[in-house]
């Protein structure tokens, strides 16, 4: 199964797609595109297409400049530096906050909140989130101890 | 510390994150970020047909949570692909630096449309998020660009599988970890784990914002934009100061005008408290997915309309004292309109409505998103 390459896993393949495209592809294909087409004839003939294209495009730019190579960088270094039997919780942890922090992030600036209504973010999100990443770190670190606990002990000892 | 593996600077495609960069995990994450998408944008659709049908569209009165129900989906599907639509993006980041950068013109067209993809998903789920927050830092009228956008994520979606339809197939036929390193794996977290991990992140966004409509979270959804808990138990999505009625809705003066076949009449609000009362259990659930059970307390609707002379097969629209915005008058399909359970609601739990929520009387009926239940009614017109 392994396909021979330093790492386990196999690469995403970057060879082309052998063969041609079947006659069921080339439909579902041309359905997508359909579909696109109408989204943008709705962006043109409803919106503002110069308002909306920024939209668009910086969160892509935002995500594979910035974003990407630092949260990768992370888990590359973590990958490096932890010792194994963290590596795994390390990860999960960092996948769990990363996703709270993206969620968290439009409740946190309070943006939203108008003055004459408090029933709008009524909530303490900075504990709330705060309390979510702890308890996230708190899982991982037990995960931790047992791995730690697991791997020293002389049943599984190299 | 042994079986680590020499690592080169800057690394290579296949070992930037170990193993996890593998068409195995990207095809079973993009196999569940399809499927939340998918639900999400038939939701969607739906939600968008409701507030303005098409002429072969009817959506049903009962039950009478549909709406919330297919609502809250529609957000909750929204919030859960943010975590999905991440980790999938991570597993495929080295390709990003594919080199050549463009080997042919199909090449170029299916990298074009994947900017495309992932542009739209973003559009979509990060506005999605910030509306429900009420944060609005754009140039663009939110529920338009939603949906055009939405067209083109599921089209991008669908282009995107009929390309790589054949690694999909490889890829969710195999184990998506090796016999020999599913737990112990020499170089890092396994994959299994790390699909694990994606799941507990999906997992705890959907708890962290879901009591906003699901009432027994409520107290553990620490990132739900509302509690559930408001004026009279309910929470208000536009307050009366927010809609400019706050001297008109308060008015003691205030008359109700009903306009049918028949006659025009216009009726006090003691002439209203006067006719047959209809209490009813229903939710108000607004499109931004949160919502919240209430007892209700009014005239029904079609004894309304009888009283001036429509029928049970007629369209009526709603006026609210409301005088900008577009959600200023609601038209209310005739299903709706003879149905039991639709009131000109006066009283909330028990007490007179509060300014916020629609005083003097406000429109409450079953399974209808919150924009079209209006409030602070002031008119009522039987369409002919």
């Amino acid at each position: 199964m392994s396909s021979g390459h330093l790492s386990a896993g196999r690469p995403h393949a970057g060879r082309p797609h052998a063969g041609r495209p079947s006659v069921g592809r080339t439909l579902l294909a041309s359905v997508g595109v359909t579909l696109m087409a109408f989204g943008a004839w709705l962006v043109v003939a409803d919106n503002d297409p110069l308002q909306v294209a920024p939209w668009v495009l910086a969160p892509v730019l935002v995500h594979d400049l910035l974003i990407a190579p630092l949260v990768l960088g992370l888990v590359w270094l973590g990958h490096r530096v932890l010792p194994r039997y963290c590596q795994t919780p390390v990860l999960i942890a960092l996948v769990v906050c990363g996703a709270l922090t993206a969620v968290a992030a439009s409740v946190l600036t309070r943006a939203g909140a108008r003055p004459d209504n408090p029933s709008l973010l009524d909530r303490n999100y900075v504990a709330g989130y705060i309390v979510a990443l702890a308890l996230t770190m708190l899982v991982a670190l037990i995960c931790v101890i047992v791995n730690r606990r697991r791997t020293l002990s002389p049943r599984r000892a190299s | 510390m042994s079986g680590r593996r020499q690592l080169s600077i800057p690394p290579r495609e296949e070992e930037l994150v170990g193993h996890l960069h593998d068409e195995r995990v990207a095809a079973r994450l993009g196999l569940a970020l399809g499927i939340a998408f998918g639900i999400c944008f038939l939701t969607g659709l739906i939600s968008h047909a409701i507030q303005q049908p098409p002429w072969w569209f009817t959506w049903p009165t009962r039950p009478v949570n549909l709406y919330r129900v297919t609502q809250g989906v529609h957000v909750i599907t929204g919030i859960a692909s943010i975590p999905l639509l991440l980790a999938k993006l991570a597993t495929v980041y080295p390709r990003l630096f594919t080199w050549p950068p463009v080997r042919s013109a199909p090449h170029a067209l299916e990298r074009l449309s994947v900017l495309v993809l992932v542009g739209a998903a973003f559009f979509e789920l990060i506005t999605g998020l910030l509306n429900i927050a009420h944060w609005y830092p754009w140039g663009f009228f939110f529920p338009t660009a939603h949906y055009a956008v939405a067209w083109i994520a599921v089209g991008a979606i669908v282009v995107h599988i009929a390309v790589k339809l054949p690694v999909i197939r490889r890829a969710l036929g195999e184990r998506v970890d090796d016999r020999d390193d599913a737990n112990d794996s020499p170089d890092g977290p396994s994959r299994r784990l790390f699909l694990a991990g994606v799941g507990a992140g999906v997992v705890a966004v959907v708890v962290a914002t879901a009591g906003a409509t699901v009432p027994w979270l409520r107290r553990v959804s620490v990132l739900a934009v509302r509690t559930g808990e408001g004026p009279q138990g309910v929470p208000v999505n536009k307050s009366a100061v927010a809609a400019g009625v706050v001297d008109t809705a308060s008015d003691s003066g205030f008359r109700l005008e009903v306009a049918g076949p028949d006659a025009v009449i216009s009726l006090s609000l003691d002439e209203l408290r006067a006719m047959p009362q209809t209490t009813a259990d229903l939710p108000i659930a607004c499109v931004e997915g949160w919502s919240a059970s209430a007892t209700w307390r009014g005239i029904r609707v079609r004894d309304l309309v009888k009283r001036v002379g429509g029928s049970p097969d007629q369209d009526v629209r709603f006026v609210s004292l409301q005088e900008s915005g577009l959600y200023g008058q609601s038209l209310l399909p005739a299903l709706h309109a003879r149905d039991d359970l639709s009131l000109l609601a006066l009283e909330i739990n028990g007490e007179v409505l509060d300014l916020d929520h629609g005083y003097p009387c406000r429109l409450i009926t079953p399974s209808r998103p919150g924009v079209l239940q209006t409030k602070w009614v002031r008119r009522i017109e039987v369409v002919a």
